[in-house]
């Protein structure tokens, strides 16, 4: 990391990168940003699809990575592998800074995949402070915390959130990854005054600021949505910070109704019009290197830091709070709904209450944050089951499943590992969503396998060929189903509709679907004389297998032989096996 | 399948069927070696059935490496110069470790090793490819377009085929903006049903086996002087987000 230099200007303006922004971006010939901010836990998967767009993300712009999962206000150890993961990303496309937020998302294994507030006092400060020095020291660059856009805040808080956020920066010697968006959310849900706010950040340890737009739910709260502009509110207190504390590097966020290309980085433009011109700070143009700032020697010389320990009182109130927030909904048509009234009196009367929300109703809006977003990404996961079922259906299987295996994986890609089985002994079981179910599944581990190298038999092999078995690549898969279940996911994709599709008619059938070498999902439906082929190529060596599909089907297949030459190769140029393996 | 039926009592194979498979499996033969024949499978529900069968010729060369050299100063400068006195065009692949489509030179970025070959070379992934293509036959643009390109785009004006549900607006911006350079890789290495990314295109085949790369700028040009109509094709396949 020694040749590493800071390549994002201190008034860049950056995009938060998006799958739906893919296509837009790689026709364009350049990216009209300086630097994108990719959401760490989409890239932590060795999935090859996933990182080949990161790479060519990276050609086009500077990266820096943004992370959901660090958990660093959370009672349970540091995840190494996690923090070492996330290292290796950074390293990889040579992130000149790397942000998370102060937050917790998950306690005792369990994970909430939401921004949780904690109690702000000077033992929580401490705790943070401990453990961010750690994953900055870790990650061997720039790491910045974001202060949370909070919709619950504890009655008896000694500190101010703004106050609190600036201890733990200073504390540790980590940086602001200052959220203007979420400044004015909290100020809204807790009555703070959004300038005082900014009057306690220092300048000179702002790594980057974010904007965005949040919606206010009928119940009151103010939630940080990321799917709307920037509000008039959120740029005026930008124009603020930039004068008083800029400048800066900007990234836009928008997360969810994703508008095209062009538009985000429209929208991003705008930032320009509210930098008043700024007295230029030296000073900042250095802060953005990591090792002349860094007051410690660099970590090798140093005995790892010793991990704290939670605060008591921190445990407790996130092990109550995360009961709450994980409560199952209740299913009343014609909405899922959190049930309010049943949280436990001790955690509602911690929580402020006042005129603009309840406190049943605050942490109502992370009950139901939490649950929507899970069930979101589920449906993601299982579009043919999902649209096969009924949105409504399906969200109640998906439901009683997280009940029984509450999720403990901070990559949202794995949520849905164990649906197929959860479906198999469900009273939503039945046989054509079972297929549907399978389907999907193999889809999202095509997607997640790592790079896989072409491999073609080479000529020398020729003489051993037929006494070799074809060891089959994991980018393959032969699926048997007894209706048109791969047709019936294209048709699914297309449908936006809650209500269920029509079960299609029963055409039983052996299909493939693999990945190739260029990562194009290609499925095919075999005919069954390349179907018993290809089950013979399982265990037998080519020549036995070839000899068995000829006596089977030599007679009623004409010209089996051009057929059996055109699959074999369409299978090599489709990466279906992976070498030669002696019988 | 419960429908397949039980395998028998193995014996032994034919040499016929011993040779369409060797065949396949080396990928020889007349449909070998930078076929687009795999474009039509990706859109489609079963293999395709319109190959000839009796082209089964088991002699036919193979992948034959005819030179590896190491080179340690190699500069990207100097491979696309080389390629571009070869009459070649480097290769972008969709990821890395791509295989080359064809005759032509591969450069491993480890290895430092640059090979030459007939047939499909394999860089690293920090590697680059060049294709070697035809020597040219003096083919206007026009010619070019009316003996190939017409058969899918019209004869008198650009048809060009957008994704379903696709804004055809922005499809029309964006391959306006193509760059000659785009618009030449794309004729010589076609495209495909469904790009890495997941977003769908049409399928278009590679014609790096017939024409050179003076030929392929001057339909770049040409093309350009047509008007262009946007085409919605309806395809049943893979089109969805890979997300």
């Amino acid at each position: 990391m020694s040749q590493r230099t800071p390549r994002i200007a201190v008034d860049a303006l950056g995009l938060g990168l998006r799958v739906s922004h893919y296509a837009e971006l790689w026709s364009r010939s350049s990216p009209g940003v300086d630097f994108f901010e990719v959401i760490s836990e989409n890239f932590l998967s060795p999935s090859a699809p996933a990182r080949a767009n990161l790479h060519r993300a990276a050609e086009r712009a500077p990266v820096v990575l943004h992370g959901v999962g660090l958990n660093l206000l959370g009672p349970d150890p540091l995840d190494r592998d996690y923090l070492r993961a996330l290292r290796r990303l950074a390293d990889e496309v040579d992130a000149p800074w790397v942000t998370d937020h102060l937050c917790w998302t998950g306690a005792h294994e369990r994970l909430s995949h939401d921004l949780l507030p904690a109690p702000m006092n000077a033992a929580t400060a401490r705790y943070a402070a401990d453990r961010a020095r750690i994953v900055q020291d870790i990650l061997e660059r720039p790491f910045g915390l974001e202060n949370l856009s909070s919709v619950v805040a504890l009655r008896d808080d000694p500190l101010g959130e703004a106050e609190f956020y600036a201890e733990v920066v200073g504390r540790s010697g980590v940086w602001f990854m200052l959220d203007v968006n979420n400044i004015v959310v909290s100020a809204r849900n807790h009555g703070l005054d959004p300038h005082a706010y900014l009057d306690s950040i220092d300048a000179d340890r702002i790594l980057q600021v974010h904007v965005a737009g949040h919606r206010a739910l009928p119940t009151g709260p103010v939630v940080d949505t990321h799917d709307e502009p920037v509000p008039d509110e959120v740029w005026s207190l930008y124009a603020r910070a930039w004068s008083q504390l800029g400048p800066f590097p900007t990234l836009l966020e928008w997360d969810d109704k994703i508008p095209a290309y062009d538009a985000c980085v429209a929208e991003l433009e705008k930032a320009r019009r509210h930098q008043a011109p700024a007295a230029p700070r030296a000073v900042r143009a250095s802060a953005l290197r990591p090792a002349p700032e860094h007051p410690e020697p660099p970590s090798a010389l140093r005995p790892a830091p010793e991990e704290p320990t939670p605060p008591s009182t921190l445990v407790a109130w996130q092990t109550a709070l995360l009961d709450a927030v994980t409560q199952p909904l209740t299913w009343s048509p014609p909405r899922a709904a959190a049930a309010a009234d049943t949280y436990p009196t001790s955690v509602v009367e911690r929580v402020q209450s006042d005129a603009r929300a309840s406190a049943r109703d605050r942490l109502s809006a992370y009950n139901e944050q939490v649950w929507f977003r899970w069930l979101t990404v589920l449906q993601g996961a299982y579009p043919t089951l999902s649209r096969l079922m009924g949105l409504w259906s399906f969200n109640q299987l998906a439901s009683a499943y997280l009940a029984a295996a509450p999720p403990r994986s901070v990559d949202l890609g794995e949520l849905g590992v164990d649906l197929p089985a959860h479906l198999a002994s469900s009273p939503w079981d039945q046989p054509l969503r079972r297929e549907a179910a399978a389907y999907d599944r193999a889809w999202t581990e095509l997607f997640h396998l790592p790079l896989t190298a072409a491999w073609a038999p080479s000529a020398e092999a020729a003489a051993r060929l037929f006494a070799c078995r074809l060891v089959p690549s994991p980018t393959l898969r032969r699926l048997t189903f007894h209706w048109p279940v791969p047709l019936l996911r294209v048709a699914a994709l297309e449908h936006d509709g809650e209500a269920p599709l029509p079960a299609p008619a029963p055409d039983p059938a052996t299909w493939v679907l693999c990945r190739d070498p260029q990562l194009n999902l290609i499925r095919v439906r075999l005919e069954p004389a390349l179907a018993h082929l290809l089950v013979e190529l399982d265990h037998r060596p080519l020549g036995e297998a070839l000899a068995s599909t000829e006596a089977l089907f030599g007679v009623g297949v004409p010209d089996l032989h051009g057929r059996v030459r055109e699959w074999l190769q369409q299978g090599v140029k489709w990466g279906w096996w992976s070498g030669l393996a002696d019988a | 399948m419960s429908s397949l039926p039980r395998s028998p009592a193995v014996s032994e194979s034919s040499v016929a069927m011993r040779a369409a498979a060797l065949t396949g499996l080396l990928c020889l033969g007349a449909s070998a070696c930078g076929s687009t024949k795999d474009e039509d499978h990706i859109d489609t529900d079963g293999v395709a059935s319109d190959t000839d069968p009796a082209d089964t010729d088991v002699a036919a060369t193979g992948p034959v490496i005819t030179s590896t050299v190491t080179d340690e100063t190699i500069k990207f400068a100097d491979f696309l110069a080389e390629c571009t006195a070869k009459g070649g065009l480097i290769q972008t692949h969709a990821t890395c470790a791509g295989n080359n489509s064809c005759k032509g030179m591969s450069f491993n970025k480890f290895s430092k090793e640059l090979t030459e070959h007939t047939c499909k070379g394999m860089n690293s992934c920090g590697g680059v490819s060049c294709v070697v293509l035809p020597t040219d036959s003096g083919k206007t643009g026009a010619e070019v377009w009316s003996g190939t390109c017409a058969d899918c785009h019209s004869a008198d004006a650009f048809t060009l085929y957008t994704a379903p549900g696709a804004d055809q607006t922005a499809a029309q911006a964006q391959f306006a903006a193509l760059s000659k350079a785009n618009l030449v890789t794309i004729a010589a290495f076609g495209y495909r049903g469904l790009n890495s990314d997941g977003s769908a295109s049409a399928n278009m085949p590679a014609f790096h086996e017939r024409y050179s790369v003076a030929e392929l700028e001057r339909v770049a040009e040409y093309l350009r002087t047509l008007d262009v109509e946007p085409y919605e094709y309806g395809v049943v396949g893979v089109t969805e987000d890979l997300n």
